[in-house]
């Protein structure tokens, strides 16, 4: 009992503390919009600092956590346009995303290995990769055309489809922000073995 | 005598006693307070968490067509799931969400789950209940947008286009982000005179009353030809910088607004009133009325038909040219110049396309003297342009003022010495340090000192605006309208006076940071892409979400 | 060992002698001739004197490791306790600390800085109070890097400017050391040594853009 409190427990602890940082970082990238660039390694030091019980580091593929941040946007009709993607009289064309999901950007911070998204990563090898940039910027015409850079909501819900699956009435260019957070917990075999904390936020 | 036999039988049986007595008085409670109470604190952790990120998200939407009530409650789900797959066997999740609409529109977020408990169950608590609340408010918004339009803008970006080119597609994009048919928006340009391009309606009224006629309005993207969106696409830039005039046609354009929605509101209007500066360089120029009552600046020894009163107003504007006037010199001071507001002839679009300076037609066009008006009679005043008795002050040295004004043309002080808060600042850093001299209003013909001038007639109106000084002329309106300025400063074409920026918009950083005046931002911009994040940054920060 | 008064009739010392000798035989107190001469009764209980401390000291070789492990039980508990609770709390002290307006710190009579910590104390549950805790509670402001610059974020914490809209605002709790529970169990009269279990707590977020800023206050 000792041994399982002290193990729970601790994880407990580590998975309350995934929770506050995937609301910290997420409601930041949100809030902050375009002046805030989280690939600046100002920002990812003090990310780090909220991160840091869970051992999440400012050094790719370094520490014991891993933060990730999207932004997913909705490819309708405007945005096909504003990538000339439509024909003459504003339907889409040669727009492949058409009705998707879309990255419009990606950052990892941290441990990579630890976890890979929830909602799917941009494909960047092979022969058409999603290219991206190093502020985490995805190009208009990737997310337009590249298929690899669709968003899936397999295992989360999306919040902007109603019941019937449709969005509908939102103005062009909704985006999700979503923030993800992972650590490897303490591991005290037999009583708790491997474990993975998970939190995800969507704003 | 032993008497210590009965001792042996009873110690057998006292670990198990005292473990079988501690097991639910002390450590159960204890387990139960680290691990039980741990898992309340992550239930309401993550309750609290899915409650910020729906008023964020569906908060964003107020204000338009989509539904906020169902995408909150669709954020709240898609944050916090429950079931058999949920979050620690959490239960009885219940959000509520419940929006008010208006000019000020609030979705306020209340949600409450039962977390089971484990270890307490031993104790007869089986579980908790743990709520989260969360609100997102959105005032809409009453913009002005002031955008310089000088002859500097024309230059280069570095990227293959023109600064001006680049200012229009980011002014549009701005304009974008509000709501047609909820926020207000308008346009203001300046050269050496500014001029209002939306609304479009001509003449310009420069009256503050609930019946006057323009101020920002809820039709600026609504696809027609004369919107906002097409006026600022129209935008030609050359001539001057007359920041200060920018800066107090846009209050008046607020004004306008405000006591029409007053007057509709039934005396209230609560909508955020900001102006949007845009700048790439120093003031230069300042409008004058030279025959003020109170600051009479025409020599008596004149030929002005006005000189000693004025029941035929002489305003306009005098342009001058040089560096910043953080150095001594100057090279030129334009005579005075007709003031683009008094035009009743041209249209606002054809304004957004010609400033003074493509004009070349005769004694109508705007910004030239128009003979037997106010300006009749008068040597030595005209600007050396189109005909007229040339007055390029300091080459010809002939001159019919007798000082550089104290008062400008609008009221506000040109005084002072404020300019030693200057800070001129290019993409590469600091590039001139604050003149520390006097302003001598008797050196008419000295460019420098009608530039001191024109830094203090910014500064002073910019602090006017912020006061709401004009209050007292709103007839039946007792509130002060709070403008929040914010300026945006691109440096790649010389320089900009970050001091000077950062006090208009009573940036917290400014040198004179009030307090009790709206704090705006100063955003400066070395680049163009820089150029976009800070109309983008502006445009956030208007558009705030409070929780 | 008595024998019986030599005035008694015989009759009488006889029985006497016998109970004595079955008396002492029962507690293991009889000669050892006689110990080895006299059967023992079924009902004696069969507990030799080499064996009776045996329970005192399995008692005291078990109740000191048990009272240990339940210490121990206790401090971790408590340590988790306490690390959840300043976790949550430095987390409220930013979530409502950010949107502070200036009306709201004119009406309080106070400053951003001091209104974050009140939160902050306020939602610890007790582990934060009076002076101490006070001073355990640290809030940080930050300039985020101009766009493009590598450089870290600047501490503006004690700049009259550093709470301006969008820095970012970081709330901690430094230095704060476990009170354990449970006395020492051997050392009764030093002073508990809190120095090494000290726990900390860090949160922060962006704070809300408005054009109604508070006074910072002193920071952190």
């Amino acid at each position: 009992m000792l041994l399982g409190t002290i193990g729970t427990g601790l994880n407990l602890v580590m998975e309350l503390q995934t929770i506050e940082l995937a609301r910290d970082a997420g409601h930041m990238y949100a809030r902050a919009g375009p002046a805030a660039d989280f690939s600046q390694p100002g920002y990812q030091t003090l990310l780090a600092s909220i991160g840091s019980t869970l051992g999440l580091s400012t050094t790719a593929g370094k520490g014991s956590a891993v933060l990730i941040l999207s932004q997913v946007l909705y490819v309708d009709k405007g945005i096909c346009a504003s990538d000339g993607k439509v024909d003459g009289s504003g339907n889409p064309l040669g727009c492949t995303n058409y009705g998707d999901w879309v990255f419009t950007q990606r950052l990892t911070i941290g441990n990579s290995s630890v976890k890979t998204s929830n909602y799917g990563s941009p494909v960047v090898t092979g022969k058409t990769p999603v290219t991206i940039a190093s502020n985490g910027g995805i190009s208009l015409s990737d997310q337009v055309t590249n298929v690899g850079d669709v968003a899936t909501f397999g295992v989360g819900i999306n919040p902007y489809k109603d019941v019937s699956g449709v969005v509908s009435g939102l103005p062009s260019g909704q985006t999700i922000f979503i923030a993800e957070a992972a650590a490897n917990g303490y591991a005290m075999p037999p009583i708790v073995n491997n474990p993975l904390m998970y939190s995800y936020n969507m704003f | 005598m032993p008497r210590n036999f009965r001792r042996g039988s009873s110690q057998r049986g006292s670990i198990l006693l005292l473990a079988t007595f501690s097991l639910p008085l002390l450590m159960v409670p204890l387990v139960g307070l680290a691990i039980d109470a741990t898992i309340v604190r992550i239930a309401q952790a993550k309750l609290s968490a899915a409650a910020d990120g729906a008023a964020l998200g569906a908060g964003r939407l107020l204000g338009t067509t989509a539904s906020t009530q169902e995408i909150a409650t669709e954020f709240v789900n898609a944050n916090f799931q429950t079931g058999s797959s949920g979050f620690w066997g959490v239960t009885n999740f219940t959000p509520t969400v419940t929006v008010t609409l208006g000019t000020t529109k609030t979705i306020a977020l209340n949600i409450t789950a039962t977390v089971p408990l484990f270890f307490m169950r031993i104790l007869g608590k089986s579980s908790v209940v743990i709520s989260a609340a969360s609100t997102a408010t959105r005032r809409d918004s009453r913009i002005v947008m002031v955008i310089d339009r000088s002859g500097s803008m024309s230059g280069l970006d570095g990227a293959g286009s023109t600064v001006i080119a680049d200012v229009i597609s980011y002014a549009q994009g701005f304009a974008e982000k509000f709501t047609e048919g909820a926020d207000e928006l308008g346009l203001v340009v300046y050269d050496g005179s500014a001029v209002v391009g939306y609304p479009t309606v001509r003449p310009w009224d420069s009256t503050t009353t609930k019946t006057s006629t323009g101020g920002p309005d809820t039709s600026f993207y609504s696809g027609a030809g004369a919107d906002m969106i097409h006026q600022i696409a129209a935008i030609k830039a050359a001539g001057f910088t007359g920041m200060a005039e920018g800066l107090w046609v846009a209050y008046i354009e607020l004004q306008k607004a405000h006591m029409r929605d007053m007057a509709a509101g039934g005396g209230v209007d609560d909508r955020t009133n900001s102006i949007v500066l845009f700048t790439d360089g120093l003031p230069t120029a300042v409008t004058v009325h030279l025959n003020n009552t109170l600051d009479n600046s025409i020599l008596s020894t004149s030929a002005c038909t006005y000189k000693a009163n004025d029941t035929q107003k002489m305003i306009g504007w005098v342009g001058i040219l040089g560096p910043p006037f953080t150095t001594a010199g100057g090279s030129n001071i334009s005579g005075v110049y007709g003031r683009a507001s008094s035009d009743t002839t041209q249209t606002a679009a054809w304004w957004m396309a010609n400033s003074w300076i493509n004009n070349t037609q005769g004694d109508s066009e705007p910004g030239a003297p128009v003979p037997n008006t106010p300006e009749g009679g008068c040597n030595n005043i005209y600007s050396d342009y189109s005909g007229k008795p040339s007055s390029n002050f300091q080459t010809s040295g002939k001159t019919d003022l007798k000082q550089v004004p104290n008062i400008d043309g609008w009221g506000n002080s040109m005084d002072g010495t404020a300019y030693t808060n200057s800070a001129v600042y290019d993409s590469s850093g600091s590039v001139a340090t604050p003149y520390t001299g006097a302003l001598d209003h008797t050196q008419v013909t000295n460019p420098s000192d009608w530039a001191l001038a024109s830094w203090n007639e910014t500064d002073t109106t910019a602090n006017n605006i912020r006061n709401d000084s004009n209050l007292v002329n709103r007839a039946g309106d007792t509130e002060n309208i709070m403008p929040t300025i914010y300026t945006i400063g691109y440096e790649g074409d010389g320089g900009v006076d970050q001091g000077l920026l950062l006090r208009i918009a009573n940036d917290k950083s400014s040198s004179s940071y009030n307090g009790s005046q709206a704090t705006g931002m100063y955003i400066p911009a070395s680049n163009t892409s820089a150029l976009a994040t800070a109309f983008t940054t502006v445009a956030s920060a208007i558009l705030r979400l409070s929780k | 060992m008595d024998s019986a008064p030599h005035w008694y009739p015989v009759e009488r010392k006889l029985p006497m002698n016998l109970s004595l000798t079955t008396a002492t035989n029962e507690r293991g107190l009889e000669t050892k001739h006689l110990h080895d001469s006299i059967p023992r009764a079924s009902y004696a209980p069969r507990r030799s004197r080499r064996r009776k401390g045996a329970e005192t000291i399995e008692f005291a070789l078990t109740f000191l490791p048990f009272v240990a492990m339940l210490f121990l039980l206790v401090d971790s508990a408590w340590a988790i306790f306490a690390k959840s609770t300043l976790e949550y709390a430095v987390r409220a002290g930013v979530r409502q600390g950010i949107t502070i307006t200036g009306t709201q710190a004119t009406a309080a009579g106070s400053n951003q800085t001091a209104m974050v910590k009140a939160i902050v104390q306020s939602n610890a549950l007790g582990l934060l109070s009076g002076a101490t805790g006070l001073s355990e509670i640290k809030v940080n402001y930050f300039l985020p890097p101009a766009p493009g610059s590598n450089g870290a974020m600047t501490d503006v914490s004690t700049q009259t400017n550093g709470n301006a809209p969008l820095n970012v605002m970081q709330v901690s709790v430094q230095g704060y050391s476990i009170a354990s529970p449970v006395p020492r169990m051997f050392s009764w009269k030093t002073k508990g040594d809190g120095s090494a279990m000290a726990i900390g707590a860090v949160a922060a977020d962006l704070i809300e853009p408005g054009s109604d800023s508070p006074p910072i206050g002193t920071a952190p």
